[in-house]
């Protein structure tokens, strides 16, 4: 008895350790099988010895396209000769390729894997002379297959051309199925996705490089640096910190008082860099601005006696620290494309500091330039031909008398309000038996629909947040302290606070004629101290008296 | 902190100096020889400037403050005042401003009035004057530096028992009429400028303000237009410990280094411009002369 029992009890073991062998080894095998179905397929064609990348991702929404057309595949990856393998595109679908480069002949043919279907409908497409990042549909050529007709036998297939760099270049609606796609001009970085947006009969399962999105990354600008090593500079004696001070005096001078600013006598000038080939101004050249400090308000009185409100901003001792040509200029937000294609970059600091106080990676952006280091940095995008060299220094000359600017600042910090300081509500009233609801907003919402609508007017954090005012015309500059006379008072920011000051992109406020371009460029000192409009009154000019009419 | 305390405690005692010395002359005697030795302390800048050219202090509010904004403010005005005489005048002075309009070409109009408030500084300086025309009270508000402005004529020179006078719209109108033709007064230079200690009728309530809270020196017996609640209300919401709050004052006023700094900056130009206006109006005066005669 006993024996038999441990027989069955070895069996039985056996037996699970058999089946768990068993299973482990074909989940293995499967999951090996998945591994080597992901892997991309490497073959070499022999066609020129070119190489044609495509992907095609077939019953894909939108979202998926994106996605695919956002993915950029690395070089080593080579094409699938099985694309069109458990498929092919039926009647009635509609098809789009796009080509992202194309530089050289290709053919590719799938005939092997097509033969036993029953039609055989090839699109070519070709690259164009002019542009090669685009191509065009040169044939879409039908023969009669030997099968059954298709839906509508003698309907040419159309085609919808739809051409834009990058994206979808071409559009075709196959009213036949398709089984061939010749790529003529075809080049190592050709792609061709194809959709199909309609949903019927498709059996063209998706084939896919990759199982993840590529993420973007938090990538921060090039200058986007920690600033300060310390909060303050360590304990020094005092023998010390005069040897440190003398060392920043013998590479950028000595402190000066410059327009108004605190610089150092050498802050622009390490680096004698010539200026670039001027370029002629034309309508949608697009300068650089410059960073300024809003120092308060100012009355002007004009010649008929008006008096206006105008704001003062000091152009706060602005230099050139980099130029960032359009090609390396990659920025991490892309608002709309208009504003970024084709422009590049250029960095302006402003205001110089004691650099003993500031970190290495910091002060090595101001190593090309030659000019000191500054406490402010900006960007501003520009067009190429508007570059300025490194180093140079940028005045309020930069703009002239009369034009119009926009005016970017953060808004005063006014913390949690309330609806009548935040909105401008009317609030309540004081008496009248009214009790606790003086201030307060009144009702939200209600009635049919009982919710509160998104963008409800309510209390919440008021102010420091950035704004741009625009179309503010200049009235008098003032070239010995750098300020600028800008009309009006809604300008954003405290007394004090940096403002960016840019050509005004007000249709009806741009430039006319030429401004200085890329910057002023002439002799400073041959300018007069105050540069007023022809309409404003000087104030040492005699006295309005309005003579009467004859 | 405590420096500056020191400091303003030196400051306030000046003010004190200042204000006995704003009292009627038989008062300011004594203070006369402190402030002789004060004159010669502050070298060359006479203490009174802080008075007489009052818009070239800036707005002492440290969030609105920028030097180099104020410097330019400062030579503007200066710029200014080389093509208009603005005398020295005090809240209380009567004031006769001729200013011109594009809605009447070709004519001045002149206004005269007793000055009830002097406002803001720098090229935003306004004054307001005040006076009676045909039973009508009328204030007009000058811009200082507007350069429409033709002229600023000081008919009475003298000050009030207090700094602003806007309790005059509420008093009887006999204390703000004044005859457009008046004759000036002229004072010797150099003299003090003296102070009318007129205490002002009320007219009975209700008024534009509550007087009664305001601690008013140039009224008359305000007591007899209250009633107790009036009186309780006011004592209720009177801060009587604020005259001592000296962070508070700091904050109110710019400091005596800075002043003098100031007025070092527009001493000889304000002295050269000054000395032209003089220059001119004696000629003026002297071919005029014969013409009243005549």
């Amino acid at each position: 008895m006993e024996i038999q029992l441990q027989i069955y009890i070895i069996i039985g073991v056996g037996g699970i350790l058999i089946a768990g062998l068993i299973l482990s080894s074909s989940l293995l095998c499967y999951y090996l099988w998945k591994l080597y179905k992901k892997v991309p397929y490497e073959r070499s064609l022999d066609d020129n010895n070119s190489i044609l990348r495509r992907n095609i991702a077939m019953n894909l929404d939108s979202e998926l396209n994106r996605r695919y057309t956002q993915y950029t595949p690395e070089p080593t990856m080579k094409p699938e000769s099985k694309i069109f393998h458990k498929g092919s595109i039926k009647s009635n679908s509609n098809v789009r390729a796009s080509v992202i480069d194309v530089s050289d002949e290709f053919r590719y043919r799938q005939n092997d894997r097509t033969s036993s279907s029953q039609f055989n409908n090839n699109i070519v497409l070709k690259q164009n002379d002019t542009n090669p990042h685009e191509a065009s549909i040169e044939e879409v050529t039908t023969s009669q297959p030997s099968g059954p007709l298709p839906i509508h036998p003698t309907a040419p297939p159309a085609f919808i051309a739809n051409q834009n760099y990058g994206a979808i270049t071409e559009s075709i609606y196959v009213q036949q199925p398709v089984n061939n796609i010749v790529v003529v001009g075809a080049c190592p970085v050709c792609r061709i996705v194809l959709v199909q947006s309609l949903p019927t009969d498709l059996r063209v399962t998706q084939v896919r490089f990759r199982d993840f999105m590529n993420h973007p990354r938090k990538r921060n600008p090039i200058w986007f640096f920690k600033q300060n090593r310390a909060k303050k500079v360590e304990n020094l004696t005092p023998e010390n910190k005069k040897f440190m001070e003398e060392i920043t005096h013998e590479k950028y001078g000595k402190p000066v008082i410059r327009k108004g600013f605190l610089t150092f006598e050498n802050s622009s000038s390490l680096l004698k860099s010539e200026h670039l080939a001027p370029v002629e101004w034309r309508q949608g050249l697009r300068r650089t601005g410059l960073i300024g400090r809003k120092i308060g308000h100012y009355p002007l009185w004009l010649k008929n006696g008006e008096r206006i409100d105008t704001t003062v901003i000091q152009i706060a001792d602005n230099y050139v620290v980099k130029y960032i040509p359009p090609d390396e200029f990659n920025p991490t937000q892309r608002k709309p494309l208009k504003n970024y294609t084709g422009r590049a970059c250029l960095l302006i600091g402003s205001e110089c500091v004691d650099p003993n106080k500031l970190t290495g990676n910091y002060i090595g952006l101001f190593k090309d330039s030659g000019v000191m280091p500054t406490k402010n940095l900006n960007r501003f995008i520009i067009s190429p031909e508007a570059a300025i060299m490194p180093g140079t220094p940028l005045n309020a000359t930069h703009f002239r008398v009369g034009d119009y600017v926009d005016v970017r600042g953060k808004t005063i910090d006014r913390g949690f309000q309330g609806v009548m300081k935040r909105w401008g509500f009317k609030g309540q009233p004081a008496s009248h038996g009214v009790t606790k609801t003086h201030r307060r907003p009144g009702g939200i919402g209600g009635g049919i629909k009982h919710r509160v609508w998104p963008g409800k007017k309510m209390p919440g954090h008021m102010g420091n947040r950035w704004r741009i005012a625009k179309g503010l015309k200049i009235w008098r500059i003032n070239t010995s302290t750098n300020t600028l006379w800008v009309s009006g008072h809604g300008m954003p920011g405290d007394v004090n606070g940096l403002v960016y000051v840019y050509d005004t992109v007000l249709p009806l406020r741009k430039y006319r004629d030429p401004p200085p371009f890329p910057t002023f460029t002439g002799n400073e000192n041959e300018l007069p101290e105050d540069i007023y409009h022809e309409e404003v009154h000087k104030f040492e000019d005699p006295t309005i008296f309005f003579e009467p009419e004859k | 902190m405590i420096r500056v305390l020191q400091r303003q405690i030196n400051r306030k005692q000046n003010v004190l100096v200042r204000y006995l010395s704003a009292q009627p002359e038989s008062e300011a005697k004594e203070s006369n020889v402190e402030q002789k030795i004060l004159k010669k302390k502050s070298s060359f800048i006479s203490p009174e400037y802080r008075f007489q050219y009052q818009e070239f202090l800036p707005d002492p509010q440290h969030r609105l403050r920028n030097s180099v904004r104020e410097a330019l403010e400062r030579k503007d005005m200066l710029s200014r005042r080389t093509q208009i005489y603005i005398p020295e005048f005090y809240v209380g002075s009567i004031v006769a401003a001729t200013s011109s309009d594009p809605h009447s070409q070709g004519k001045t109009n002149r206004f005269l009035g007793i000055c009830i408030d002097r406002e803001r500084c720098g090229l935003k300086a306004n004054f307001i004057l005040r006076n009676v025309i045909d039973h009508q009270g009328i204030e007009i508000k000058f811009e200082m530096y507007d350069p429409t402005l033709q002229k600023i004529e000081v008919i009475k020179l003298e000050k009030r028992l207090d700094e602003k006078l806007y309790y005059l719209r509420d008093a009887l109108p006999e204390y703000s009429t004044f005859d457009l033709n008046m004759e000036p007064e002229l004072i010797p230079e150099g003299s003090q400028v003296p102070v009318n200690p007129l205490k002002v009728q009320l007219k009975p309530r209700p008024w534009l303000e509550r007087w009664e809270r305001q601690e008013l020196k140039g009224v008359e017996d305000i007591n007899q237009h209250l009633y107790d609640k009036h009186r309780r209300l006011a004592a209720m919401r009177a801060t009587p410990w604020e005259k001592y709050d000296l962070m508070k004052e700091y904050r109110k006023s710019i400091p005596e280094e800075e002043q003098k700094k100031i007025f070092s900056e527009i001493f000889s130009r304000m002295k050269q411009i000054n000395d032209e206006h003089k220059k001119n109006m004696k000629a003026k005066r002297s071919i005029t002369k014969p013409k009243t005669l005549a």
